[in-house]
């Protein structure tokens, strides 16, 4: 990759929303397919974008609009680091930071909704860092590098070292996705889940950058999802695609989970899917060159 | 000589002048003179030594180990003496201990003539700077505080002449402990360092004050006898007093030798540094009023057991010892995080992350290669500027709220701007990257990585498990203090008894903190990689591009948000009330109830008792802890 990253770090600050906004669109129509419906035409997610950003912005107070802008630049800057190639654990905390702004946005407001969404959030952040984090250290181990395209151009697919650490992140993907089991600070449908939690004081513009920012968040998770299978092209569409259907399916097969079920549950995934890979795997591989 | 000499005089030198002086006024233009002058002095050291690293000096002084003798002496006897005041057995015990330790040593030790006594490099210099500037902003913010702090609490007995004179007299027992290579004489300055946390904990001379006081005095004094029957075994075995020499010897001598006396030395600092299973005395330690505690957990008393630590890292380096120091720490670690999370008292909170901080210190120094004492020297850094603006912050805090509660501080934002503005940043520099702990965590988790042993991956899981339960109780604590529950209500009223110095002391905590964030690429590259290489003969900072990015990063996160709110400083009208189902009934989180009646609402952060209570975790933690300190006894004695 010689160069070539500053370009495709610019083509995801264009075009990132545009992708994660169809895998939005293409969700919902699989979740619809699903449940036996017909669903919505796949630029829907495009359709209630526009929609947001033509209503009144009303901010509760001054501080709220400022973090919530602040958590799509940061948002965005997570992905063009990852793209740009610089070192994903750094990066993986640098989106820490964007989390916190639009937790400290829905805190800012005092409500009870938001606030019990903010805890939420807060929550779930505890409960999938330390397998995200376990993830990338496993990458590092298979590739020797912190650089995405490094791990992507590695001469196995990293599934093939790590299965246990790919289970445990698609398992606290579906926090990061807001995705069900796991939608407990947010969830895609406004009615469900005590009135949408950490945005239900966002409406508008505003809820249109914090939908924004997800659909750039999308875009990275799944990137990172890549470097699982990035081994020939078939094997990383293929690999993308299976995921994104199980995280699809999960979503629609498992219920809600209380707050205190998460976090023990990612916890124990991440000691015994997430540790119980990386240890065997790193004392094997100390014994190869 | 000199200029190492003048620097740990000096603060005794205005603290005896302090003592000495009643009326208020004046002393209080001596006490800030004393920490003007000793920071002035700290810096000077700093700039005049900097291109001459290391520095060596010695002492030709006739007479001096009777000189430490007596020294050592007076403070057994104070130690008897107070004891046998408040009835302590336990501590008379120790005092005598002490002094018989402290004959038997100058028999066995004061014929053995030290060849350097005190040498200056990279990392001396660095906690130099740590306590002249850290510790003189505090002492400039206690001038402010204790004024307040005595008018709130008129039950205390005014003893701020004795306050003041320890303030200053623990950052010169500091500036000695920090130069000394001759072990005896560190031992002396170490020894002070606990007399002078005895005094300043129990400064409010009641009940509770007197029990943390003692515990602290208990345990520090056993860690002080523990360093010194390690000198006289270092003595007996090798002929030597001398840390650079011991550290010499590690390279070359059989490590079984050597393992007893390292092993002591680990345990005065583990003990020093409140590690588990010693942690009690630190906790206890916050009765104390506001400035002692910042000082305590900043730039002295902890950061000393630390240093002590780092100093041991090549000889710990792949020792049994070392590993078992490692572990202790990183259990320490864990369970200082997990506690916090159900603290609901702001001090207690820093407290325990102030240990949590300390154990992954003493884990980095414990397994000691270069990158990892690279991680360690950053930590040290970034903590002490953090922490002591969150302490003193709160005390500020606490004295507009009045409580230490942290739900009392739900909504400061309106109520103290500037105070809650310092508490963003000190707890942004805790737990949040770009900021320093953050990035220093994210150099540990390399450094592990690149560590060829089976312990790496146990390490990581527990950094990756521990820094992701900071963010649960830094992220919460952040999202009380800017609540806002009416957007039109008044701001600012609650910060009318703030002190000049107060402000002063935060204000320049705030912007250190900030710089130490920006600058730290080059302290690496001046200080910490230059001791690196002449420690271990290879140097380590992460990779330029790296630092580079984090340092843009600090200056987005402080820019963007600052810019945002700059833009949106006008937007007074158009603000819609927070969702109440439906029904709000006015300003400030009111909502109509069935009857039409008003109703307020009040929100809480969490605590999560049930999965992380402290007092199930801290006893776990002490009993694993007391294991590990039993089992490096057994391995060095056996």
């Amino acid at each position: 990759m010689n160069g070539i990253e500053i370009y495709i770090a610019i083509a995801y600050v264009l075009l990132g929303p545009i992708v994660g906004g169809l895998m939005d669109g293409f969700d919902r129509i699989v979740t619809a397919r699903l449940q036996g419906r017909v669903g919505p035409p796949l630029l829907q997610p495009f359709y209630d974008l526009r929609k947001l950003f033509t209503r009144r912005l009303a901010p509760v107070n001054r501080l709220q609009m400022p973090l919530i802008a602040s958590h799509l630049v940061f948002a965005v800057l997570t992905g063009i680091l990852f793209f740009y190639g610089s070192d994903i654990l750094l990066i993986i905390f640098v989106l820490t930071l964007a989390s916190v702004f639009l937790v400290l946005a829905a805190y800012s407001t005092g409500s009870p909704y938001s606030t019990i969404g903010a805890d939420r959030e807060l929550l779930l952040m505890t409960a999938y860092e330390p397998m995200i984090i376990i993830a990338l250290v496993g990458l590092f181990g298979v590739a020797k590098s912190f650089n995405f395209y490094a791990i992507l151009r590695s001469p196995m697919p990293a599934f093939l070292y790590l299965p246990g650490i790919y289970l445990g992140l698609v398992f606290v993907l579906q926090m990061k996705l807001r995705k069900s089991p796991f939608d407990i600070s947010t969830s895609h449908h406004a009615h469900q889940e005590l009135v949408m939690g950490i945005t239900a004081d966002m409406g508008g513009p505003a809820l249109g950058l914090v939908e924004l920012a997800h659909w750039y968040e999308t875009v990275y998770l799944f990137a990172l999802i890549l470097l699982f299978f990035g081994w020939s092209l078939l094997t990383a569409i293929l690999g993308v695609a299976f995921t994104y259907f199980l995280i699809i399916f999960l979503d629609n097969v498992t219920a809600r989970v209380k707050w205190g079920l998460a976090l023990s549950l990612s916890w124990l995934i991440t000691l015994v899917a997430g540790a119980g890979n990386l240890i065997p795997f790193y004392i094997i591989s100390r014994g190869m060159p | 000589m000199t200029l190492p000499f003048y620097l740990v005089a000096t603060p005794f030198f205005f603290g005896l002048l302090v003592l000495m002086i009643r009326p208020d006024k004046l002393r209080r233009y001596l006490v800030m003179a004393g920490s003007a002058s000793q920071a002035a002095l700290a810096i000077a050291l700093a700039i005049g030594t900097a291109p001459s690293l290391p520095m060596r000096y010695v002492v030709t002084l006739p007479g001096l180990d009777y000189l430490i003798l007596g020294g050592e002496l007076a403070m057994a006897a104070f130690v008897a003496i107070v004891s046998v005041v408040k009835r302590r057995p336990i501590t008379l015990l120790l005092g005598i201990a002490q002094a018989v330790l402290a004959i038997v040593g100058e028999r066995w030790t004061g014929g053995i003539e030290a060849e350097t006594h005190f040498v200056i490099d990279q990392v001396s210099l660095l906690m130099v700077l740590i306590v002249g500037v850290v510790g003189g902003l505090i002492i400039v913010y206690a001038g402010g505080y204790m004024w307040t702090y005595h008018e709130e609490h008129p039950a205390i007995k005014d003893r701020r002449r004795l306050f003041s004179f320890t303030m200053l007299s623990f950052l010169g027992a500091m500036y000695g402990l920090i130069l000394s290579n001759d072990l005896r004489l560190m031992l002396l300055f170490w020894e002070a360092t606990t007399l002078a946390s005895f005094i300043l904990i129990g400064y409010a001379g009641n009940k509770e004050a007197d029990k943390s006081a003692f515990l602290a005095l208990n345990l520090n004094v056993l860690g002080g006898i523990g360093f010194s029957i390690g000198i006289m075994i270092l003595a007996a075995r090798t002929g030597k007093v001398e840390l650079d020499a011991l550290l010499a010897l590690s390279y070359t001598t059989d490590a079984a030798l050597l393992a007893a006396p390292i092993a002591l030395f680990a345990l005065a600092g583990l003990v020093k540094s409140a590690q588990l299973p010693f942690t009690p005395w630190l906790l206890g330690a916050m009765v104390a009023p506001t400035p002692v505690s910042a000082l305590l957990h900043s730039s002295t008393m902890v950061k000393a057991g630390v240093y002590l630590l780092i100093r041991l890292a090549p000889a710990l380096r792949g020792t049994t010892v070392g590993y078992l120091v490692s572990f202790i720490g990183i259990v320490t670690f864990l369970a200082g995080a997990f506690a916090a999370v159900s603290s609901r008292n702001a001090k207690r909170v820093l407290a325990l992350s102030t240990v949590s901080n300390l154990g992954l210190i003493a884990a980095c120094a414990g397994i000691g290669t270069y990158q990892l004492v690279w991680v360690a020297l950053f930590l040290v850094l970034f903590h002490a500027v953090a922490k002591a603006l969150l302490f003193i912050s709160v005390g500020t805090a606490s004295v507009g709220t009045g409580s230490l509660d942290i739900e009392s501080m739900s909504g400061l934002i309106v109520g103290m701007p500037r105070v809650t503005l310092f508490l963003i940043v000190g707890i942004s520099c805790m737990f949040v990257a770009p900021f320093g702990m953050l990035v220093s965590k994210w150099a540990a988790m390399e450094a592990f990585m690149s560590l060829n042993s089976m312990v790496s991956p146990f390490m990581i899981a527990a950094l990756a498990f521990g820094s992701a339960t900071t963010v649960l109780f830094w992220a919460k604590w952040m999202g009380l203090l800017i609540r806002i529950p009416d957007p039109k209500a008044p701001r600012g009223l609650l910060e009318d008894k703030i002190t000049r110095y107060e402000l002063n002391s935060e204000t320049s905590l705030m912007v250190l903190a900030i710089a130490t964030c920006v600058l730290y690429p080059l302290v690496s590259k001046f200080a910490f990689e230059p001791y690196l290489l002449d420690t271990y003969g290879r140097a380590f900072g992460l990779d330029r591009g790296n630092m580079m990015i984090t340092v843009l990063m600090v200056c987005m996160t402080v820019a963007v948000p600052a810019l945002l709110l700059f833009i949106s400083r006008k937007q007074r009208e158009g603000l819609s009330s927070a969702y109440m189902s439906g029904r709000v009934a006015g300003p400030g989180l009111s909502f109509k109830g069935s009857k039409g009646e008003e109703l307020h609402v009040v929100t809480r952060a969490y605590y999560l008792e049930g999965v992380f209570g402290e007092k199930r975790i801290l006893s776990v933690g002490l009993v694993l802890g007391a294991l590990l300190v039993l089992i490096t006894l057994g391995t060095v004695l056996i």
